[in-house]
Protein backbone atom coordinates (compact mmCIF):
# COMPACT_ATOMS: atom_id res chain seq x y z
CA UNK A 1 0.00 0.00 0.00
CA UNK A 2 2.82 2.32 0.86
CA UNK A 3 4.28 1.63 -2.54
CA UNK A 4 1.07 2.53 -4.25
CA UNK A 5 0.70 5.67 -2.19
CA UNK A 6 4.20 6.78 -2.97
CA UNK A 7 3.66 6.01 -6.61
CA UNK A 8 0.46 8.04 -6.75
CA UNK A 9 2.11 11.04 -5.13
CA UNK A 10 4.96 10.91 -7.57
CA UNK A 11 2.63 10.62 -10.53
CA UNK A 12 0.56 13.57 -9.32
CA UNK A 13 3.69 15.70 -8.99
CA UNK A 14 4.80 14.56 -12.38
CA UNK A 15 1.54 15.32 -14.11
CA UNK A 16 1.19 18.72 -12.50
CA UNK A 17 4.68 19.57 -13.62
CA UNK A 18 3.69 18.72 -17.16
CA UNK A 19 0.77 21.15 -17.22
CA UNK A 20 1.66 24.44 -18.89
CA UNK A 21 -0.28 27.60 -19.45
CA UNK A 22 0.63 29.88 -22.33
CA UNK A 23 2.02 32.98 -20.75
CA UNK A 24 2.12 34.91 -23.96
CA UNK A 25 -1.64 34.75 -24.36
CA UNK A 26 -2.27 36.40 -21.05
CA UNK A 27 -3.88 39.81 -21.23
CA UNK A 28 -1.98 41.03 -18.21
CA UNK A 29 -0.07 39.80 -15.22
CA UNK A 30 -2.18 41.68 -12.73
CA UNK A 31 -4.96 44.21 -13.03
CA UNK A 32 -6.43 46.92 -10.88
CA UNK A 33 -9.79 48.34 -11.86
CA UNK A 34 -10.66 51.95 -11.17
CA UNK A 35 -12.76 54.84 -12.42
CA UNK A 36 -11.42 58.24 -13.27
CA UNK A 37 -12.75 61.73 -13.69
CA UNK A 38 -9.76 62.70 -15.79
CA UNK A 39 -10.24 60.69 -18.93
CA UNK A 40 -9.55 63.82 -20.96
CA UNK A 41 -5.95 63.55 -19.81
CA UNK A 42 -5.71 60.15 -21.45
CA UNK A 43 -7.99 60.14 -24.48
CA UNK A 44 -9.25 62.95 -26.65
CA UNK A 45 -11.92 62.58 -29.31
CA UNK A 46 -12.71 65.18 -31.93
CA UNK A 47 -15.24 65.05 -34.72
CA UNK A 48 -15.68 66.72 -38.06
CA UNK A 49 -17.97 66.18 -40.99
CA UNK A 50 -17.35 66.10 -44.70
CA UNK A 51 -18.98 64.88 -47.88
CA UNK A 52 -19.08 61.17 -48.39
CA UNK A 53 -17.57 59.75 -51.52
CA UNK A 54 -20.00 59.88 -54.37
CA UNK A 55 -20.61 56.90 -56.54
CA UNK A 56 -19.94 57.35 -60.21
CA UNK A 57 -23.10 57.37 -62.29
CA UNK A 58 -23.45 54.40 -64.62
CA UNK A 59 -22.04 54.94 -68.07
CA UNK A 60 -24.60 55.11 -70.86
CA UNK A 61 -24.99 51.86 -72.71
CA UNK A 62 -23.86 51.57 -76.31
CA UNK A 63 -26.87 50.73 -78.46
CA UNK A 64 -25.23 48.06 -80.55
CA UNK A 65 -24.10 46.16 -77.47
CA UNK A 66 -27.70 45.73 -76.42
CA UNK A 67 -28.76 44.10 -79.69
CA UNK A 68 -28.77 40.49 -80.74
CA UNK A 69 -26.57 39.55 -83.76
CA UNK A 70 -29.45 39.89 -86.19
CA UNK A 71 -30.43 43.20 -84.63
CA UNK A 72 -26.87 44.45 -84.92
CA UNK A 73 -26.85 43.55 -88.61
CA UNK A 74 -30.09 45.42 -89.21
CA UNK A 75 -28.86 48.35 -87.13
CA UNK A 76 -25.64 48.65 -89.15
CA UNK A 77 -27.56 48.44 -92.41
CA UNK A 78 -29.89 51.21 -91.29
CA UNK A 79 -26.97 53.36 -90.18
CA UNK A 80 -25.17 52.85 -93.46
CA UNK A 81 -28.25 54.02 -95.32
CA UNK A 82 -28.57 57.05 -93.08
CA UNK A 83 -24.95 58.18 -92.82
CA UNK A 84 -23.06 58.45 -96.07
CA UNK A 85 -19.87 59.90 -94.59
CA UNK A 86 -17.58 57.27 -93.10
CA UNK A 87 -16.63 59.22 -89.99
CA UNK A 88 -20.27 59.91 -89.13
CA UNK A 89 -21.14 56.29 -89.75
CA UNK A 90 -18.39 55.09 -87.41
CA UNK A 91 -19.43 57.58 -84.78
CA UNK A 92 -23.03 56.40 -85.02
CA UNK A 93 -22.03 52.81 -84.35
CA UNK A 94 -20.76 53.71 -80.90
CA UNK A 95 -23.64 56.00 -80.05
CA UNK A 96 -25.35 55.39 -76.72
CA UNK A 97 -28.91 55.39 -75.54
CA UNK A 98 -30.07 58.91 -74.87
CA UNK A 99 -30.15 59.74 -71.18
CA UNK A 100 -33.63 59.72 -69.87
CA UNK A 101 -34.78 63.23 -69.33
CA UNK A 102 -35.01 64.08 -65.69
CA UNK A 103 -38.66 64.72 -65.19
CA UNK A 104 -38.32 65.55 -61.52
CA UNK A 105 -40.43 68.53 -60.59
CA UNK A 106 -39.29 68.53 -57.01
CA UNK A 107 -35.67 68.90 -55.99
CA UNK A 108 -35.32 67.71 -52.45
CA UNK A 109 -32.25 68.94 -50.59
CA UNK A 110 -33.56 68.01 -47.16
CA UNK A 111 -31.82 64.66 -47.11
CA UNK A 112 -28.18 65.17 -46.20
CA UNK A 113 -25.67 62.38 -46.58
CA UNK A 114 -22.48 63.18 -44.78
CA UNK A 115 -19.48 61.42 -43.33
CA UNK A 116 -18.72 61.94 -39.66
CA UNK A 117 -15.04 61.46 -38.91
CA UNK A 118 -13.96 60.72 -35.37
CA UNK A 119 -10.33 61.25 -34.44
CA UNK A 120 -9.25 59.36 -31.36
CA UNK A 121 -5.96 60.20 -29.73
CA UNK A 122 -4.14 58.53 -26.87
CA UNK A 123 -2.37 61.42 -25.22
CA UNK A 124 -0.45 59.62 -22.50
CA UNK A 125 3.17 59.51 -23.61
CA UNK A 126 4.23 56.24 -21.97
CA UNK A 127 4.83 53.18 -24.14
CA UNK A 128 2.24 50.45 -24.11
CA UNK A 129 -0.65 52.42 -22.69
CA UNK A 130 -3.65 52.10 -24.88
CA UNK A 131 -7.34 52.83 -25.31
CA UNK A 132 -9.21 49.58 -24.85
CA UNK A 133 -12.84 50.53 -25.38
CA UNK A 134 -14.50 53.64 -26.60
CA UNK A 135 -18.09 54.77 -26.91
CA UNK A 136 -18.63 58.13 -28.55
CA UNK A 137 -21.99 59.87 -28.54
CA UNK A 138 -23.01 62.68 -30.86
CA UNK A 139 -26.32 64.23 -29.97
CA UNK A 140 -28.11 66.42 -32.47
CA UNK A 141 -30.69 69.00 -31.56
CA UNK A 142 -34.00 67.51 -32.77
CA UNK A 143 -35.39 71.00 -33.29
CA UNK A 144 -32.75 71.57 -35.95
CA UNK A 145 -31.79 68.29 -37.55
CA UNK A 146 -32.95 64.70 -37.44
CA UNK A 147 -30.60 61.75 -37.45
CA UNK A 148 -32.15 59.25 -39.84
CA UNK A 149 -29.52 56.61 -40.52
CA UNK A 150 -25.97 55.40 -40.27
CA UNK A 151 -24.06 52.82 -42.29
CA UNK A 152 -22.48 51.35 -39.18
CA UNK A 153 -25.75 50.20 -37.66
CA UNK A 154 -24.86 46.68 -38.72
CA UNK A 155 -22.07 45.70 -36.39
CA UNK A 156 -18.72 45.21 -38.05
CA UNK A 157 -16.93 42.37 -36.38
CA UNK A 158 -13.31 41.52 -36.82
CA UNK A 159 -11.67 38.21 -36.15
CA UNK A 160 -8.19 38.61 -34.83
CA UNK A 161 -5.49 35.97 -34.94
CA UNK A 162 -4.10 35.96 -31.45
CA UNK A 163 -1.46 33.40 -32.23
CA UNK A 164 -0.73 29.73 -32.48
CA UNK A 165 -0.13 27.66 -29.38
CA UNK A 166 1.76 24.39 -29.71
CA UNK A 167 1.88 21.98 -26.86
CA UNK A 168 3.53 18.58 -26.76
CA UNK A 169 4.08 16.25 -23.88
CA UNK A 170 6.02 13.01 -23.62
CA UNK A 171 6.27 11.00 -20.47
CA UNK A 172 7.45 7.64 -19.36
CA UNK A 173 7.71 5.77 -16.15
CA UNK A 174 9.22 2.54 -15.10
CA UNK A 175 8.36 0.47 -12.07
CA UNK A 176 10.38 -2.37 -10.66
CA UNK A 177 9.38 -4.06 -7.43
CA UNK A 178 10.98 -6.86 -5.53
CA UNK A 179 9.21 -8.31 -2.57
CA UNK A 180 10.91 -10.55 -0.02
CA UNK A 181 12.11 -10.22 3.53
CA UNK A 182 12.27 -6.57 2.96
CA UNK A 183 10.96 -4.72 0.05
CA UNK A 184 12.58 -2.89 -2.68
CA UNK A 185 11.31 -0.68 -5.35
CA UNK A 186 12.74 1.47 -7.98
CA UNK A 187 10.24 3.83 -9.28
CA UNK A 188 11.36 6.32 -11.77
CA UNK A 189 9.35 8.80 -13.61
CA UNK A 190 10.67 11.03 -16.23
CA UNK A 191 8.68 13.71 -17.81
CA UNK A 192 9.45 16.34 -20.29
CA UNK A 193 7.35 18.81 -22.06
CA UNK A 194 8.19 21.32 -24.66
CA UNK A 195 6.13 24.18 -25.88
CA UNK A 196 6.38 26.68 -28.57
CA UNK A 197 4.04 29.59 -28.74
CA UNK A 198 3.65 32.24 -31.29
CA UNK A 199 1.58 35.21 -30.43
CA UNK A 200 0.70 37.42 -33.28
CA UNK A 201 -1.96 40.05 -33.36
CA UNK A 202 -2.82 41.26 -36.72
CA UNK A 203 -5.51 43.68 -37.71
CA UNK A 204 -5.77 45.30 -40.97
CA UNK A 205 -7.94 48.04 -42.20
CA UNK A 206 -8.16 51.73 -42.14
CA UNK A 207 -6.93 53.25 -38.97
CA UNK A 208 -5.38 50.18 -37.52
CA UNK A 209 -1.82 49.41 -36.71
CA UNK A 210 -0.36 46.09 -37.50
CA UNK A 211 1.76 44.38 -34.97
CA UNK A 212 3.24 41.00 -34.61
CA UNK A 213 4.12 39.37 -31.41
CA UNK A 214 6.97 37.29 -30.22
CA UNK A 215 7.74 33.67 -30.26
CA UNK A 216 8.63 31.73 -27.19
CA UNK A 217 9.74 28.24 -26.56
CA UNK A 218 9.74 26.57 -23.25
CA UNK A 219 10.87 23.24 -22.03
CA UNK A 220 10.21 21.55 -18.80
CA UNK A 221 10.85 18.23 -17.24
CA UNK A 222 10.22 16.18 -14.24
CA UNK A 223 12.18 13.35 -12.87
CA UNK A 224 11.40 11.51 -9.73
CA UNK A 225 13.16 8.42 -8.58
CA UNK A 226 12.63 6.43 -5.46
CA UNK A 227 14.95 3.57 -4.88
CA UNK A 228 14.93 1.02 -2.18
CA UNK A 229 16.58 -2.31 -2.02
CA UNK A 230 15.94 -5.47 -0.10
CA UNK A 231 15.76 -9.15 -0.55
CA UNK A 232 12.95 -10.38 -2.67
CA UNK A 233 10.96 -13.44 -3.48
CA UNK A 234 9.14 -12.09 -6.44
CA UNK A 235 9.66 -9.25 -8.89
CA UNK A 236 7.63 -7.19 -11.31
CA UNK A 237 8.50 -4.53 -13.86
CA UNK A 238 6.38 -2.10 -15.77
CA UNK A 239 7.40 0.46 -18.30
CA UNK A 240 5.11 2.90 -20.06
CA UNK A 241 5.36 5.93 -22.21
CA UNK A 242 2.91 8.53 -23.50
CA UNK A 243 3.14 11.10 -26.17
CA UNK A 244 0.72 13.97 -26.55
CA UNK A 245 0.73 17.01 -28.82
CA UNK A 246 -1.83 19.66 -29.63
CA UNK A 247 -1.92 22.84 -31.61
CA UNK A 248 -4.46 25.53 -31.11
CA UNK A 249 -5.09 28.57 -33.25
CA UNK A 250 -6.14 31.35 -30.94
CA UNK A 251 -8.66 33.73 -32.43
CA UNK A 252 -11.02 36.25 -30.99
CA UNK A 253 -13.90 38.10 -32.56
CA UNK A 254 -14.15 41.71 -31.55
CA UNK A 255 -16.47 44.55 -32.40
CA UNK A 256 -14.48 46.69 -34.80
CA UNK A 257 -17.17 49.33 -34.84
CA UNK A 258 -20.88 49.45 -34.28
CA UNK A 259 -23.38 52.24 -34.07
CA UNK A 260 -26.78 52.85 -32.62
CA UNK A 261 -29.26 55.67 -32.91
CA UNK A 262 -31.40 56.62 -29.99
CA UNK A 263 -33.12 59.86 -29.13
CA UNK A 264 -31.43 61.67 -32.04
CA UNK A 265 -28.07 60.58 -30.68
CA UNK A 266 -25.52 58.65 -32.71
CA UNK A 267 -23.51 56.27 -30.55
CA UNK A 268 -20.36 54.66 -31.97
CA UNK A 269 -18.64 51.83 -30.13
CA UNK A 270 -15.20 50.36 -30.67
CA UNK A 271 -13.19 47.78 -28.80
CA UNK A 272 -9.67 46.51 -29.18
CA UNK A 273 -7.61 43.48 -28.39
CA UNK A 274 -4.18 42.76 -27.04
CA UNK A 275 -1.64 45.23 -28.33
CA UNK A 276 -4.04 47.31 -30.36
CA UNK A 277 -4.64 50.93 -29.45
CA UNK A 278 -7.83 52.57 -30.67
CA UNK A 279 -5.95 55.72 -31.59
CA UNK A 280 -6.86 56.68 -35.13
CA UNK A 281 -9.68 57.99 -37.24
CA UNK A 282 -12.87 56.13 -37.94
CA UNK A 283 -15.84 57.35 -39.88
CA UNK A 284 -19.53 56.73 -40.15
CA UNK A 285 -21.74 57.77 -43.04
CA UNK A 286 -24.90 59.31 -41.68
CA UNK A 287 -28.15 60.50 -43.16
CA UNK A 288 -29.50 63.69 -41.68
CA UNK A 289 -32.90 65.10 -42.32
CA UNK A 290 -34.54 68.32 -41.44
CA UNK A 291 -37.15 68.80 -38.84
CA UNK A 292 -40.36 68.50 -40.89
CA UNK A 293 -41.59 71.72 -39.36
CA UNK A 294 -38.83 73.78 -40.86
CA UNK A 295 -38.47 73.17 -44.57
CA UNK A 296 -38.45 76.02 -47.03
CA UNK A 297 -40.01 75.56 -50.45
CA UNK A 298 -38.98 77.68 -53.41
CA UNK A 299 -39.92 77.73 -57.07
CA UNK A 300 -37.19 77.65 -59.72
CA UNK A 301 -37.31 77.91 -63.48
CA UNK A 302 -35.47 76.66 -66.53
CA UNK A 303 -35.90 77.76 -70.12
CA UNK A 304 -35.35 75.64 -73.22
CA UNK A 305 -35.69 76.19 -76.96
CA UNK A 306 -34.02 79.57 -76.68
CA UNK A 307 -32.15 79.25 -79.98
CA UNK A 308 -32.84 77.83 -83.40
CA UNK A 309 -30.49 75.32 -85.01
CA UNK A 310 -28.80 78.11 -86.95
CA UNK A 311 -27.98 79.86 -83.67
CA UNK A 312 -30.51 82.67 -83.94
CA UNK A 313 -32.55 83.53 -80.85
CA UNK A 314 -36.09 82.21 -80.97
CA UNK A 315 -38.99 84.51 -80.18
CA UNK A 316 -40.33 84.48 -76.57
CA UNK A 317 -43.50 82.63 -77.54
CA UNK A 318 -41.42 79.65 -78.77
CA UNK A 319 -39.51 79.29 -75.51
CA UNK A 320 -40.46 76.46 -73.18
CA UNK A 321 -40.55 77.16 -69.47
CA UNK A 322 -40.23 74.48 -66.85
CA UNK A 323 -40.98 74.95 -63.19
CA UNK A 324 -39.29 73.07 -60.40
CA UNK A 325 -39.92 73.26 -56.71
CA UNK A 326 -37.00 73.05 -54.32
CA UNK A 327 -37.23 71.81 -50.73
CA UNK A 328 -34.36 72.71 -48.45
CA UNK A 329 -33.52 73.32 -44.82
CA UNK A 330 -34.87 76.57 -43.53
CA UNK A 331 -32.07 77.21 -41.06
CA UNK A 332 -30.19 80.26 -39.98
CA UNK A 333 -27.79 78.78 -37.46
CA UNK A 334 -25.08 76.17 -37.90
CA UNK A 335 -25.71 72.54 -37.14
CA UNK A 336 -24.12 71.75 -33.83
CA UNK A 337 -23.99 68.60 -31.77
CA UNK A 338 -22.99 67.56 -28.30
CA UNK A 339 -20.00 65.25 -28.28
CA UNK A 340 -19.32 63.03 -25.28
CA UNK A 341 -17.51 59.76 -24.79
CA UNK A 342 -16.74 56.93 -22.37
CA UNK A 343 -13.44 55.11 -22.52
CA UNK A 344 -11.55 52.28 -20.88
CA UNK A 345 -7.87 53.01 -20.65
CA UNK A 346 -5.17 50.41 -20.02
CA UNK A 347 -2.30 51.98 -18.19
CA UNK A 348 0.81 49.94 -17.48
CA UNK A 349 2.23 50.32 -14.03
CA UNK A 350 4.99 47.75 -14.47
CA UNK A 351 6.27 45.77 -17.39
CA UNK A 352 6.11 48.43 -20.06
CA UNK A 353 9.61 47.64 -21.26
CA UNK A 354 8.49 44.47 -23.04
CA UNK A 355 6.39 44.41 -26.15
CA UNK A 356 4.32 41.51 -24.90
CA UNK A 357 1.43 42.51 -22.70
CA UNK A 358 1.40 39.28 -20.74
CA UNK A 359 3.87 40.53 -18.16
CA UNK A 360 2.18 43.90 -17.63
CA UNK A 361 0.84 44.99 -14.33
CA UNK A 362 -1.95 47.30 -15.37
CA UNK A 363 -4.50 49.74 -14.14
CA UNK A 364 -7.70 49.61 -16.17
CA UNK A 365 -9.36 52.97 -15.81
CA UNK A 366 -12.89 53.75 -16.92
CA UNK A 367 -14.19 57.24 -17.27
CA UNK A 368 -16.66 59.52 -18.99
CA UNK A 369 -16.01 62.85 -20.60
CA UNK A 370 -18.93 65.28 -20.35
CA UNK A 371 -20.56 66.64 -23.48
CA UNK A 372 -19.16 69.62 -25.31
CA UNK A 373 -20.73 71.45 -28.21
CA UNK A 374 -19.13 71.10 -31.61
CA UNK A 375 -20.08 72.68 -34.93
CA UNK A 376 -20.56 70.09 -37.63
CA UNK A 377 -22.11 71.96 -40.53
CA UNK A 378 -22.40 75.59 -41.46
CA UNK A 379 -25.93 76.72 -42.23
CA UNK A 380 -24.90 78.09 -45.64
CA UNK A 381 -23.73 74.62 -46.67
CA UNK A 382 -27.24 73.31 -46.22
CA UNK A 383 -28.83 75.89 -48.44
CA UNK A 384 -28.71 74.80 -52.08
CA UNK A 385 -27.07 77.23 -54.45
CA UNK A 386 -29.61 79.30 -56.33
CA UNK A 387 -29.10 82.08 -58.82
CA UNK A 388 -31.18 85.05 -59.75
CA UNK A 389 -31.06 87.73 -62.41
CA UNK A 390 -30.62 90.94 -60.45
CA UNK A 391 -30.07 94.61 -61.14
CA UNK A 392 -26.40 95.49 -61.27
CA UNK A 393 -27.09 98.72 -59.39
CA UNK A 394 -28.23 99.17 -55.78
CA UNK A 395 -30.72 98.05 -54.62
CA UNK A 396 -29.93 94.80 -56.35
CA UNK A 397 -33.43 93.48 -56.56
CA UNK A 398 -34.18 90.42 -58.70
CA UNK A 399 -36.07 90.07 -61.96
CA UNK A 400 -39.56 88.86 -61.09
CA UNK A 401 -41.66 86.31 -62.90
CA UNK A 402 -45.42 86.14 -62.88
CA UNK A 403 -47.36 82.98 -63.60
CA UNK A 404 -50.86 81.81 -62.96
CA UNK A 405 -49.99 81.20 -59.30
CA UNK A 406 -48.73 84.72 -58.63
CA UNK A 407 -45.49 86.67 -58.83
CA UNK A 408 -42.06 86.05 -57.32
CA UNK A 409 -38.33 86.02 -57.94
CA UNK A 410 -36.96 84.41 -61.09
CA UNK A 411 -34.73 81.72 -59.60
CA UNK A 412 -32.43 79.25 -61.36
CA UNK A 413 -30.87 76.11 -59.95
CA UNK A 414 -27.70 76.42 -62.01
CA UNK A 415 -25.44 79.28 -62.97
CA UNK A 416 -25.19 78.12 -66.58
CA UNK A 417 -28.97 78.09 -66.95
CA UNK A 418 -29.17 81.63 -65.58
CA UNK A 419 -26.37 82.88 -67.78
CA UNK A 420 -27.65 81.34 -71.01
CA UNK A 421 -31.11 82.73 -70.34
CA UNK A 422 -29.69 86.20 -69.62
CA UNK A 423 -27.80 86.11 -72.92
CA UNK A 424 -31.01 85.26 -74.70
CA UNK A 425 -32.94 87.88 -72.71
CA UNK A 426 -30.57 90.66 -73.76
CA UNK A 427 -31.48 90.01 -77.37
CA UNK A 428 -35.16 90.57 -76.69
CA UNK A 429 -37.24 93.71 -76.89
CA UNK A 430 -39.02 94.74 -73.69
CA UNK A 431 -42.27 96.59 -73.17
CA UNK A 432 -42.17 100.19 -72.07
CA UNK A 433 -42.76 99.21 -68.44
CA UNK A 434 -39.73 96.90 -68.44
CA UNK A 435 -41.64 93.64 -68.84
CA UNK A 436 -41.65 90.89 -71.41
CA UNK A 437 -43.96 87.95 -71.97
CA UNK A 438 -42.12 84.62 -72.28
CA UNK A 439 -44.41 81.72 -73.07
CA UNK A 440 -47.20 81.97 -70.49
CA UNK A 441 -45.14 83.97 -68.04
CA UNK A 442 -44.40 87.65 -67.64
CA UNK A 443 -40.93 88.78 -66.64
CA UNK A 444 -40.39 92.22 -65.15
CA UNK A 445 -37.09 94.01 -64.68
CA UNK A 446 -36.41 95.44 -61.18
CA UNK A 447 -35.56 98.98 -60.10
CA UNK A 448 -37.68 100.39 -62.89
CA UNK A 449 -35.16 99.24 -65.46
CA UNK A 450 -36.31 99.10 -69.05
CA UNK A 451 -33.31 97.34 -70.58
CA UNK A 452 -31.77 93.99 -69.55
CA UNK A 453 -28.24 95.26 -70.15
CA UNK A 454 -28.18 96.35 -66.49
CA UNK A 455 -29.07 92.86 -65.31
CA UNK A 456 -26.53 90.32 -64.12
CA UNK A 457 -26.46 86.84 -62.68
CA UNK A 458 -26.21 86.85 -58.90
CA UNK A 459 -26.03 84.09 -56.34
CA UNK A 460 -29.00 83.92 -54.05
CA UNK B 1 -49.08 99.98 -48.63
CA UNK B 2 -47.83 96.95 -46.59
CA UNK B 3 -45.92 97.75 -43.44
CA UNK B 4 -45.34 94.24 -42.15
CA UNK B 5 -43.66 91.35 -43.91
CA UNK B 6 -42.71 87.75 -43.18
CA UNK B 7 -39.34 86.42 -44.36
CA UNK B 8 -38.18 82.80 -44.34
CA UNK B 9 -35.38 82.52 -41.80
CA UNK B 10 -33.04 81.03 -44.39
CA UNK B 11 -33.62 84.09 -46.61
CA UNK B 12 -32.75 86.63 -43.95
CA UNK B 13 -29.11 86.75 -45.09
CA UNK B 14 -30.05 87.99 -48.59
CA UNK B 15 -29.17 91.56 -49.44
CA UNK B 16 -32.86 92.32 -49.91
CA UNK B 17 -36.08 91.23 -48.24
CA UNK B 18 -37.84 88.38 -49.99
CA UNK B 19 -41.21 88.62 -48.29
CA UNK B 20 -43.50 85.60 -48.50
CA UNK B 21 -46.27 87.42 -46.60
CA UNK B 22 -47.07 91.11 -46.45
CA UNK B 23 -49.83 93.11 -44.82
CA UNK B 24 -50.85 96.56 -43.73
CA UNK B 25 -51.16 95.39 -40.15
CA UNK B 26 -49.38 92.95 -37.89
CA UNK B 27 -52.68 91.24 -37.16
CA UNK B 28 -52.96 90.61 -40.90
CA UNK B 29 -49.63 88.80 -40.77
CA UNK B 30 -50.44 86.97 -37.55
CA UNK B 31 -53.75 85.74 -38.94
CA UNK B 32 -52.21 84.22 -42.06
CA UNK B 33 -50.45 80.90 -41.63
CA UNK B 34 -49.82 80.08 -45.28
CA UNK B 35 -47.56 81.00 -48.14
CA UNK B 36 -47.07 79.80 -51.72
CA UNK B 37 -43.68 78.75 -53.04
CA UNK B 38 -42.53 81.21 -55.65
CA UNK B 39 -44.90 83.96 -54.60
CA UNK B 40 -42.92 86.72 -52.99
CA UNK B 41 -42.28 90.43 -52.90
CA UNK B 42 -38.75 91.77 -53.09
CA UNK B 43 -37.89 94.88 -51.09
CA UNK B 44 -34.67 96.67 -50.29
CA UNK B 45 -33.42 96.35 -46.73
CA UNK B 46 -33.23 99.43 -44.57
CA UNK B 47 -31.93 100.28 -41.15
CA UNK B 48 -35.40 101.24 -39.96
CA UNK B 49 -36.74 97.71 -40.42
CA UNK B 50 -37.30 95.96 -37.11
CA UNK B 51 -38.03 92.36 -36.25
CA UNK B 52 -41.28 92.12 -34.32
CA UNK B 53 -41.87 88.39 -34.13
CA UNK B 54 -41.45 84.88 -35.46
CA UNK B 55 -43.84 82.09 -36.34
CA UNK B 56 -44.27 78.98 -38.44
CA UNK B 57 -46.22 79.06 -41.66
CA UNK B 58 -47.20 76.32 -44.11
CA UNK B 59 -46.45 76.11 -47.81
CA UNK B 60 -49.74 75.43 -49.55
CA UNK B 61 -48.58 72.97 -52.21
CA UNK B 62 -46.31 70.80 -50.07
CA UNK B 63 -47.77 71.39 -46.59
CA UNK B 64 -44.24 71.84 -45.28
CA UNK B 65 -43.89 74.13 -42.32
CA UNK B 66 -41.33 76.91 -42.30
CA UNK B 67 -40.17 79.33 -39.67
CA UNK B 68 -40.40 82.98 -40.62
CA UNK B 69 -39.42 86.23 -39.01
CA UNK B 70 -41.91 89.07 -39.03
CA UNK B 71 -40.50 92.51 -39.74
CA UNK B 72 -42.03 95.93 -39.38
CA UNK B 73 -40.79 98.09 -42.20
CA UNK B 74 -39.35 101.50 -41.43
CA UNK B 75 -40.72 104.64 -43.03
CA UNK B 76 -38.05 104.70 -45.69
CA UNK B 77 -38.76 101.08 -46.53
CA UNK B 78 -42.41 101.80 -46.94
CA UNK B 79 -41.56 104.56 -49.38
CA UNK B 80 -39.22 102.32 -51.28
CA UNK B 81 -41.89 99.67 -51.58
CA UNK B 82 -42.61 101.38 -54.84
CA UNK B 83 -39.50 99.66 -56.09
CA UNK B 84 -41.20 96.35 -55.61
CA UNK B 85 -43.91 97.34 -58.01
CA UNK B 86 -41.22 97.65 -60.68
CA UNK B 87 -42.94 100.74 -62.03
CA UNK B 88 -40.73 103.40 -60.54
CA UNK B 89 -38.44 105.28 -62.86
CA UNK B 90 -34.72 105.86 -62.26
CA UNK B 91 -35.34 109.43 -61.08
CA UNK B 92 -37.75 108.31 -58.39
CA UNK B 93 -35.42 105.51 -57.34
CA UNK B 94 -32.54 107.93 -57.02
CA UNK B 95 -34.61 110.33 -54.95
CA UNK B 96 -35.81 107.51 -52.67
CA UNK B 97 -32.29 106.27 -52.20
CA UNK B 98 -31.14 109.78 -51.32
CA UNK B 99 -33.94 110.05 -48.81
CA UNK B 100 -32.99 106.71 -47.27
CA UNK B 101 -29.35 107.73 -47.07
CA UNK B 102 -30.26 111.02 -45.39
CA UNK B 103 -32.04 109.11 -42.66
Amino acid sequence: MKQLLAFSIIMAVFLSACTNTGKLTRRYKSVEYSTTQEMTNMVTVSAFINDKEKEEPPKPRVIIDALAPQGQKAYLTALAAKESATDKYLASITSTFAAKENATELLDYTKIEKRINLSVENIKPQFGNRVVKLRVRIKFDPQVIRLKGCDKLVTQYQTVELGKLNYSNTSGFEGNANVGAGYGAVIGTTGSNTGKGTVADERSGEGYKTSTGTEDTWTGGNSNTLTSTGSVGASAKYTGSRSFAEEVMLRQRIVAITASINNNTLSLYQESISGIDLTGTVFADVVLGSDEKNIAVQRAFSFTDLYAKDGSALTPDKVKVRETRIRYHNLTGDITAELSYDADYREITKGASTISESDDRIKLQSGSVPARTITLLKAEHLRPKMWILAASVVPKLPVSIQGTYGSGDLIFTSYSDALSFLRWLRKQTFMADGSIKVSDYTLTLPNGLKDPKDIEVAVN
Amino acid sequence: MPKFISVLTSDEHLNYWRAVQWSETQSGIDGNNYYTAGVSMSLPKNAGDTKVGAKTIIEVSTQNGSKVSVYKLGTASVSSLKLASNKAGPTLIASLNNKINEQ
